[in-house]
């Protein structure tokens, strides 16, 4: 390269290039008042939408979330936007959490971070490097993104053991307000040492991982209304036959601090984010055999769309120190 | 500002891939350097079908995105 500018830390890695941006924090998105959607069976989630303009409709936000309660998994769900006033766009950012109802005070607080195009800054003098198109890569009157840690993590591919299922009824998904699916599996990752970690921490993670799972609870009665010989019903015989299917869908998140020796821990886990139950029912019933109403079925619940783990691939946690941007 | 003790990911590019479509592009300032490649939904998967995720390939300097069946943000990252 014969001309432009690159910086590198003590580690040869780049600070600032002119052939790259550098991410400067465009600002806190706005908290929702309300949660978009809540659910509270299985551990529980709220789905929290977070709104921030950005002055071009170009440029690309990168949003990071702060862990106010470290026992919950959080991630990012979706970040949509739209264009918004004569040149902006306004973008919506969807932050997931394990565990109920939540008030604002209890929510995170999201960083954005964008490329120098989106930032407005102030001030008269400073240092800018531009790319060789013309646009900013970096300028020192925004504050640039500074990061401390990067870890891969990955899910375990089931969310719950079924030795943790209680047996629920059969009938008609007369369980349905159930806990059975409460996830119960993560795999844990070391973040470094306890004094290494950042004042104020925030992440950023993908809620890309889903999984569905479901259990299927069967019942078969036979009664005889007579004399029963030796199998043989002599009488008005019936027979009922319930099936109900419970199900649970989770997405990914990343949560549940611990610190042990000295070190501090993530789990990667399941945040479940919607229930469900499909039943079915058959019954039949006859006088000897041979007189009677018959055989008649009905069936009712949401048909669980699947029953696997999809896009469970290592995915890098991203840290930094959401106090440079306080 | 920057300490040189500070590590950052600066963004080599910022696009979006739609559903069902597939993408590869080479950058060359990524030579020699470690490279992360950051996916997000742009709408929340939703519960009723399978939402697949785009996978994502690293190859020397050449990233590749193809294989979703939803919309996805993609940022190519270096240092």
């Amino acid at each position: 390269m014969s001309y432009g500018f690159l910086a590198l830390n003590d580690d040869n890695d780049v600070l600032i290039s002119s052939d790259t941006k550098n991410l400067h924090f465009a600002g806190k998105a706005t908290k929702p008042t309300t949660p978009l959607n809540t659910f509270t069976n299985h551990g529980g989630f709220v789905e929290l939408v977070y709104t921030i303009v950005l002055p071009n409709r170009v440029s690309i936000p990168v949003p990071y979330f702060t862990m106010p309660d470290p026992t919950k998994f959080f991630s990012i769900a979706g970040v949509k936007g739209v264009n918004s006033g004569t040149s902006d766009k306004t973008w919506s950012i969807t932050i997931l959490r394990s565990g109920g109802l939540t008030t604002t005070g209890s929510m995170p607080d999201v960083y954005v971070f964008v490329d120098p195009t989106a930032v407005s800054v102030s001030g008269a003098y400073g240092f800018q490097v531009f790319n060789s198109d013309g646009t900013v890569s970096f300028d020192s009157r925004a504050r640039p993104l500074a990061v401390s840690n990067a870890v891969s993590v990955v899910q375990p591919s089931n969310p719950v053991t079924s030795a943790s299922f209680a047996t629920l009824t059969a009938a008609q998904c007369g369980g349905i307000n159930n806990n059975n699916f409460t996830p119960t599996q993560t795999n844990s990752y070391s973040f470094g040492t306890t004094s290494s970690q950042p004042t104020k921490p925030m992440y950023h993670y993908n809620a890309l991982p889903q999984t569905q799972r479901e259990a299927t609870f069967y019942q078969y009665v036979e009664s005889c209304t007579g004399f029963d010989i030796y199998g043989f019903c002599l009488g008005y015989e019936s027979t009922l036959t319930n099936t109900s299917t419970y199900w649970a869908f989770y997405r990914g998140g990343i949560g549940s601090r611990t610190t042990s020796s000295g070190n501090t821990y993530f789990e990667a886990g399941w945040i479940p984010v919607v229930a469900g139950c499909y039943w079915s029912s058959t019954s039949s019933g006859d006088f000897l055999r041979v007189f009677g109403p018959g055989s008649s079925s009905s069936s009712g619940g949401a048909w669980p769309y699947s029953d696997e783990t999809i896009n469970l691939t290592a995915q890098t946690v991203i840290v930094a120190d959401a106090s440079r941007y306080d | 500002m920057y300490s040189s003790s500070d590590v950052t990911w600066n963004q080599v590019a910022a696009f979006q891939v739609n559903a069902n479509a597939s993408i590869s592009t080479t950058y060359s300032v990524l030579q020699n350097r470690t490279v992360q490649v950051v996916q997000m939904f742009i709408d929340p998967p939703p519960t009723d079908r399978k939402a697949t995720a785009h996978t994502i390939s690293v190859s020397g300097t050449t990233v590749s995105v193809s294989g979703g069946n939803e919309n996805v943000l993609i940022l190519v990252l270096m240092r």
